[in-house]
């Protein structure tokens, strides 16, 4: 009889309807005064490499010290730092230096996670915040204040590489990245053709201070 | 002074508007709402729920949308059938509201011949959907035009001959006989071959799945209304509702008894019926793939016809004989 398949199709779209669990995240869900809507948002995963964020030390001293690694490493050319020598009586960081302007142009950072792991401080972790849309461009470079984890925040370890697990409690050595090692190939063979880095970051960040805005 | 001719009038005029708000705000744009609900929970997602609770005037934004898009006509149809197609398919979808019995006293019209209305009324609807593929100049919906029309002849005739066997179980043509008929036994009980019978055949009628020929999106890119944009697209669609919510009132009112109900007011009875109808056809669409035009065309020849015409025999027969 051709009838029977036809009922049980017919009660299985049923069953879904009726019983059937949704599948669907109610990811943008906003809320509103006059109905509730719950908040879903899909998980995921711990070491996924979105914004980045700095980490402190667990006195609330900023880790980073201002080396140029990261900015080394950097692919594209998406962070710019400068340095100052700490004054000793309140210092920043617990290195001789921190960075008095550390800045991180989201627009050209390609999330490839080297900054990361250049860090010898573990100052730079990658975070799971990928809510990183913005209107304007310039809301796309974010400073030191926006970038800094609050005092208080437990402290992440950056494991090496991405793919390779490590034993939690092993001792972590880090590895210089590619791009670190060329850079001081670069200087060690050619001081004269080297040259710092001079980025988006950097220019907007000169072109704050040439409008008298202070930065952030 | 109001003489009692003007009063009828303007009862008449309130009927009609009544009909028409009830059918076109509470069925048709709740049912493009239910179509999208009930396929998103067959598909276990959620469906339409930002604009206002529960999606609910996701239909408004929706008729918004496209009363504000670019109404495009291809250089080749035919501007005046281009025109008048949307007119007629929804003029004519809910044309046959006129001599539908909703209670025992509320009804706009009833008239001797109210099936064969209805029948005339659904058919005029196809003529639209041929004028529609004639009428554009393109190679698709031509295709569907034509798929109309041969789908029309293979299921208005099982369709008629299963509402004139319950014609002859009535003994009038008339839809307020009909249902006044059924007080003691449903004619989708008495009659239950001509129930089968006129349940596909309505799919085919409303060119719904599985028998959406016309429009198949697979096949030939939705067909008639390929060529159709902004509210005359807007208007075919709402004509493809209209024309179910209609098919599900002529069903409601031939099988299962119209307003024939305990405790609640006949009209009460009648749309929770035409509800479970039109919920009945959101069902079978979302879970039965298209047939092939060739096994519609088996169907409706070679068994739906022969099984409505020797129930209609054996109606007259034992009508008779009894």
């Amino acid at each position: 009889m051709i009838v029977i398949p036809l009922i049980k199709g017919m009660l299985h779209t049923l069953r879904r309807f009726l019983f059937g669990p949704t599948f669907t995240v109610q990811y943008p869900n906003r809320k509103r005064w006059f109905i509730f809507k719950k908040e879903e948002r899909k998980r995921i995963p711990e070491r996924a490499r979105w914004r980045i964020a700095l980490q402190r030390h667990e006195d609330g001293k900023e880790r980073c010290v201002a080396c140029m690694l990261c900015s080394a490493a950097c692919p594209s050319e998406a962070i710019y730092i400068e340095g100052a020598v700490n004054d000793l009586s309140k210092p920043i960081s617990h290195g001789e230096r921190f960075a008095r302007v550390w800045n991180w142009d989201m627009g050209r950072c390609i999330f490839c996670g080297f900054c990361a792991e250049a860090c010898p401080e573990e100052a730079i972790i990658m975070t799971d915040d990928y809510e990183l849309a913005k209107y304007t461009r310039d809301e796309l470079i974010l400073y030191k204040a926006d970038l800094l984890l609050p005092q208080g925040t437990p402290p992440r370890r950056v494991w090496l590489g991405f793919y390779r697990e490590l034993p939690p409690d092993s001792p972590v050595t880090k590895p210089l990245g590619v791009h670190v090692r060329y850079e001081r190939y670069l200087r060690r063979e050619n001081p004269t053709l080297y040259k710092p880095f001079y980025n988006r970051a950097k220019r907007v960040h000169q072109f704050l201070l040439d409008e008298g805005k202070e930065a952030k | 002074m109001l003489s009692p001719e003007i009063l009828s009038w303007i009862w008449l005029i309130a009927k009609v508007l009544i009909v028409l708000v009830v059918v076109m705000v509470g069925f048709v744009m709740n049912m493009v709402w239910a179509e999208r609900k009930v396929s998103a929970f067959i598909q276990q997602r959620r469906g339409p729920n930002r604009v206002g609770p529960m999606g609910l005037i996701q239909v408004v934004a929706d008729i918004l949308k496209m009363a504000f898009k670019e109404e495009v006509i291809p250089r080749e149809a035919d501007r005046l059938i281009h025109f008048l197609a949307p007119c007629i398919i929804f003029t004519m979808a809910i044309t046959a509201l006129a001599v539908i019995p909703y209670d025992p006293w509320f009804y706009i019209t009833d008239v001797d011949f109210g099936i064969l209305f209805v029948v005339a009324a659904a058919s005029m609807g196809t003529y639209a959907v041929m004028l529609a593929g004639w009428g554009t100049g393109s190679k698709y919906p031509l295709f569907g035009g034509t798929r109309s029309a041969a789908q029309l002849i293979s299921y208005e005739v099982p369709m008629l001959l299963s509402m004139m066997s319950v014609a002859v179980m009535a003994g009038s043509l008339s839809l307020q006989d009909i249902v006044s008929a059924q007080a003691k036994l449903w004619f989708c009980v008495s009659q239950f071959p001509a129930f089968l019978v006129y349940t596909i055949a309505m799919f085919a009628e409303t060119n719904r799945l599985p028998f959406d020929m016309p429009e198949a999106e697979a096949e030939i890119a939705t067909g008639y209304m390929a060529e159709f944009s902004s509210l005359r697209w807007g208007w075919f669609y709402a004509g493809e509702y209209a024309n179910m919510v209609v098919a599900s009132f002529v069903m409601t009112s031939l099988f299962l008894g119209g307003w024939q109900g305990p405790l609640a007011p006949g009209w009460w009875w009648f749309l929770l019926k035409a509800a479970a109808v039109l919920f009945l056809m959101l069902w079978v669409r979302w879970t039965f793939p298209r047939v092939r035009y060739d096994q519609l065309m088996a169907l409706g020849w070679k068994i739906l016809i022969p099984v409505a015409l020797v129930n209609l025999i054996a109606t007259a027969t034992l009508k008779v004989l009894l």
